[in-house]
């Protein structure tokens, strides 16, 4: 066996992309409209409503305070009705989903609330739905700032995806304390870093890229 | 200029109606206002922001709302759109009662209802085109006539060129180009304007409104102006209503306005308004006649009466010639307003009733300031 399996980096690798990319995914996904609705049903939004506001701002703020690790262990039930198994990378997807979706919704619901409150009053003065207010304003208008909040919440869910090793989900978390921390294998363990660097580096890279090209501010 | 406003149509519709019943000339029924506010209030919490506020604005005219900030200029401007809901009193607005209307009638009366704003209020996210097509596709025009409608606009308002910039690489003034363009896009007949010239340097200000009037002449298309600058009413606003704490404190002819100012704050106002500092510093003046002392007099003139010789005819009057401190004419709206400040040598109380009874006619006011032994 080489010093550092390479073959076991390269799946690792991929594993964490994986990971990271789809929970990413459903996490935006769902994450937006959440913070569409956190900001829009708080008092003076385009429909305040209270006590859904609260409830819905309780549940966000519980599962942001579970430690993932204790998320990850208490939604194995729910993981294996939704994937059918409780092991795998695609198994840890719905926890760091679950973990996520909020996280960014927070995130979202603060990008938009920056949005001029002056572009929202012109264009319901100009007879714009809500839905016209939401779609032209709101989201075009935060989306430099959607774009960054997104870029955070990627890079967290390459950390998360580290501890869902324990479900045997693979990823470089996984490798790194496998080979590189029980096996005494210091190569791997550096290896693993450097690839954990670059991998993150790259992503916020992108990321500023991207919001930059957005921002016409 | 080709653009098709079907709301001009709207404007001459009554005046068809009120000649086709009688041969003989019908007598010339009153123009039903384009928005008509009876008793409106408003209250935030502990602050009355409008007390009992009643107002018509006629088509075509050019309606200038004042005030120091927290008159309640906004939130009356607000109202007109719907944006604010009154707790009592009727906004009726292109004859409709804006209570009455649900969320959807509301939102196509908007349509027609244009609106410019101090910071303009444009979409950083998209260019100057898709700025002003925005009320278009919010209308349902489809995207040929809204390319072509959008070229009229930018051309309208000066800005042809200028379609794929985004607002943050326009000056001031080009983005309130842009933001006349995209509140005329819709076909409005009425344009609403919270303090539009508010952010913009004297020259772009000038601009601006020269072609806000040139709007209203070419499209006749009526324009409600709020404003805390009485020099921009006087630039363009035909008529003017002077709001405080909520209430309508002075109303008429914006030259009348200026010509005899009936409260303190709109004298103030005014004087704001005009160039130059009061003549006369305040220390040196004195109460009260004392043999040989200059009477320091404000008169204003206005209309016709403003280019006659009037300190020909008031020396006439008076018996002596009294020195010119400071005059200047002005156009008020569309009217001249002179306004004098003369010292009289020795202005006994005789002299200056003399004065008031033989030229007091030619002039809208007659203000004894003071009086100060060394007037210059």
């Amino acid at each position: 066996m080489p010093l550092i399996p390479y073959d076991h980096l390269l799946q690792a690798f991929w594993e964490t992309v994986t990971m990271t990319a789809v929970s990413g995914a459903i996490s935006f996904v769902l994450g937006l409209p959440l913070g569409l609705v956190l900001l829009n049903t708080a008092p003076g939004g385009l429909w305040a409503h209270a006590s859904l506001n609260r409830g819905l701002g309780a549940i966000v703020n519980a599962f942001r305070s579970l430690p993932f690790i204790i998320l990850l262990v208490a939604l194995i039930p729910l993981t294996r009705l939704i994937v059918g198994t409780s092991i795998g990378t695609a198994a840890a997807i719905v926890p760091l989903s679950i973990a996520a979706i909020p996280y960014y919704a927070r995130v979202a619901e603060v990008s938009l609330r920056e949005v001029d409150r002056g572009l929202v009053e012109a264009v319901r003065a100009m007879g714009g739905s809500q839905l016209t207010v939401m779609r032209e304003v709101l989201i075009p208008e935060a989306l430099p700032s959607l774009v960054s909040g997104f870029t955070v919440t990627l890079v967290l869910l390459i950390g998360a995806s580290a501890m869902a090793g324990a479900v045997g989900a693979g990823g470089l978390g996984d490798l790194a304390i496998r080979y590189g921390y029980q096996r005494f294998n210091t190569p791997v363990m550096v290896a693993v870093i450097v690839v954990l660097i670059l991998l993150v580096a790259a992503i916020q890279a992108g990321g500023d890229r991207l919001a930059r090209r957005v921002d016409h501010r | 200029m080709t653009l098709a406003f079907s709301d001009l149509e709207d404007a001459t519709s009554g005046l068809l109606v009120a000649a086709a019943p009688a041969c003989e000339a019908a007598p010339k029924a009153a123009p039903t206002p384009l928005v008509r506010l009876t008793d409106v209030r408003k209250r935030f919490g502990a602050l009355q922001a409008l007390d009992g506020i009643s107002l018509e604005v006629a088509a075509g005219e050019i309606l200038g709302i004042i005030g120091r900030s927290g008159a309640g200029k906004s939130t009356l401007i607000r109202c007109l759109n719907g944006l604010e809901r009154p707790d009592g009193g009727t906004v009726e607005v292109l004859g409709q009662n804006l209570a009455n209307l649900r969320e959807a009638a509301l939102r196509r009366l908007r349509g027609r209802v244009g609106m410019i704003f101090q910071h303009f209020n444009l979409l950083s996210a998209k260019t100057v085109a898709g700025n002003v097509a925005l009320p278009l596709r919010i209308a349902g025009v489809d995207q040929a006539k809204r390319r072509a409608r959008v070229a009229d606009l930018l051309a309208l308002v000066g800005l042809d060129g200028k379609a794929d910039s985004y607002p943050a690489q326009l000056s001031g003034g080009q983005k309130q180009r842009v933001g006349i363009a995209r509140a005329l896009a819709a076909d409005p007949a009425l344009l609403l304007s919270d303090e539009a010239t508010s952010a913009l340097d004297p020259e772009t200000t000038a601009a601006i409104l020269q072609l806000l009037r040139d709007i209203n002449r070419q499209l006749g298309l009526t324009v409600v102006m709020i404003t805390h600058e009485m020099s921009v009413v006087r630039a363009v606003c035909r008529r003017v209503l002077v709001l405080e704490r909520g209430t309508v404190i002075e109303q008429g002819r914006t030259a009348e306005i200026f010509a005899r100012p009936r409260t303190e704050l709109t004298r103030r106002l005014i004087a704001s308004a005009q160039h130059a500092p009061e003549a006369v510093p305040a220390e040196r003046l004195e109460p009260s006649y004392r043999p040989g002392l200059y009477a320091i007099l404000r008169v204003v003139a206005q209309g016709t009466a403003a280019t006659r010789p009037l300190v020909g005819a008031l020396a006439g009057h008076a018996g002596v010639e009294p020195l010119v401190l400071r005059a200047e004419i002005d156009r008020v709206g569309t009217e001249p307003v002179a306004t004098l400040v003369l010292a009289v040598p020795d202005g006994t109380p005789e002299r200056l009733a003399a004065l008031q009874a033989g030229a007091g006619s030619l002039f809208s006011s007659l203000e004894v300031l003071g009086y100060a032994a060394d007037p210059v």
